[in-house]
């Protein structure tokens, strides 16, 4: 008895593979037996779904970069509006003043960041499309690490841009403090307004890595493309840590603040 | 009897130790990179000047770009 489970063990073990390319023999023959025209709609299915992702991404950071130009312009003109408007108004309109226009610059930075997190997913989708580009240059396996490998080098400046941009948003409420109690902020504001500047150079550089590697999966010399997408992270690298230098130099501005 | 079936137990979880090695190294991500976003995720909220200036200096910045050089050993090691 003991002999014979033990054969169809061992029978079982040797044929599975055989009865898996079976299956996928079969597969491919239920494929090949498909009608051309619905492969054809398949393939360009497929096209028309690259070029939306392409599409999206593209009016995504067209309109934030319009955003965020927009809210440097408006932030500005209003700070120095309500500068100006500072020596006549009772200190009660000031202060309601100011209250709105933190609300309203809030309020866009919110907005702003969600489209930054939209723009970043649509990268997170083309990861199937580009190992399928590279697959065709290097084995499987090779493209799904450099994949990987990229992409975890993605997440690590986007996690580091973002708590930038979150340490950002912390001295600005500091300095809001600041000035609720008539502390002269305008230079730090304006050295932050800097920083934030940066804070952006930072993700547009790394929204230029990211396309230079997906241009690197479709070249047919993937290696020697790799050099512009390493000179590309090379930038991101330093105005990442520029703008990490410019908001300790604000911070360190701010020590002067407190003690006046 | 019991020989051949340990031989053949042994095997069989080899195989399978085997499969979910190959399967796993496909999405190997380096440990010190994992940890490096954790680090980069945790911040207080605190706007006071010592929490906000101490959040800057852990801030740690180098080998955001390490994964360039496993790349390039991939692309070394297919030899294209």
């Amino acid at each position: 008895m003991n002999r014979r489970i033990l054969a169809l063990f061992v029978s079982l073990a040797v044929f599975s593979p055989a009865f898996a390319l079976a299956h996928e023999d079969d597969a491919v023959a239920q494929a090949q037996e498909k009608p051309v025209p619905a492969r054809k709609q398949v393939v360009e299915e497929k096209k028309a779904l690259k070029a939306d992702i392409s599409q999206k991404r593209e009016t995504l950071k067209t309109e934030i970069k319009q955003k965020q130009e927009a809210l440097k312009t408006d932030v500005k003109q209003k700070r120095e509006a309500i500068k100006a408007e500072s020596k006549t108004l009772a200190p009660e309109m000031l202060k309601e003043k100011r209250t709105v226009l933190r609300e309203d610059i809030k309020k866009e930075r919110t907005e702003l960041k969600e489209q930054i997190k939209q723009k970043r997913d649509t990268f997170k989708e083309g990861a199937k499309e580009r190992v399928e580009a590279l697959k065709n240059k290097l084995s499987e396996e090779k493209a799904k690490r450099v994949e990987v490998f990229f992409g975890t080098m993605v997440r690590k400046f986007e996690a580091a841009i973002n708590r930038l941009r979150n340490l950002a948003d912390r001295i600005d409420a500091r300095l809001d403090k600041f000035e609720d109690v008539e502390k002269d902020v305008s230079a730090s504001k304006t050295a932050l307004d800097n920083a934030r500047m940066v804070i952006d150079e930072a993700e547009s550089s790394l929204d230029r890595a990211k396309e230079e590697f997906k241009a690197m999966a479709q070249n047919e010399k993937p290696d020697e493309y790799f050099k512009k997408v390493k000179e590309v992270v090379a930038i991101v690298s330093t105005k990442t840590k520029d703008a990490h230098r410019a908001l300790i130099d604000v911070i360190n501005s701010t020590k002067g603040i407190s003690q006046q | 009897m019991k020989k051949a079936w340990l031989s053949i137990l042994i095997i069989v979880v080899l195989a399978v130790i085997a499969y979910f090695v190959y399967s796993y190294r496909n999405v190997l991500i380096p440990s010190s990179s994992e940890s490096a976003i954790n680090q980069l995720e945790v911040q207080g909220n605190s706007d006071e000047v010592s929490d906000i200036e101490n959040d800057l200096n852990t801030t740690f910045l180098k080998g955001l770009d390490s994964e360039v050089s496993d790349i390039e050993k991939e692309f070394e090691s297919a030899g294209i």
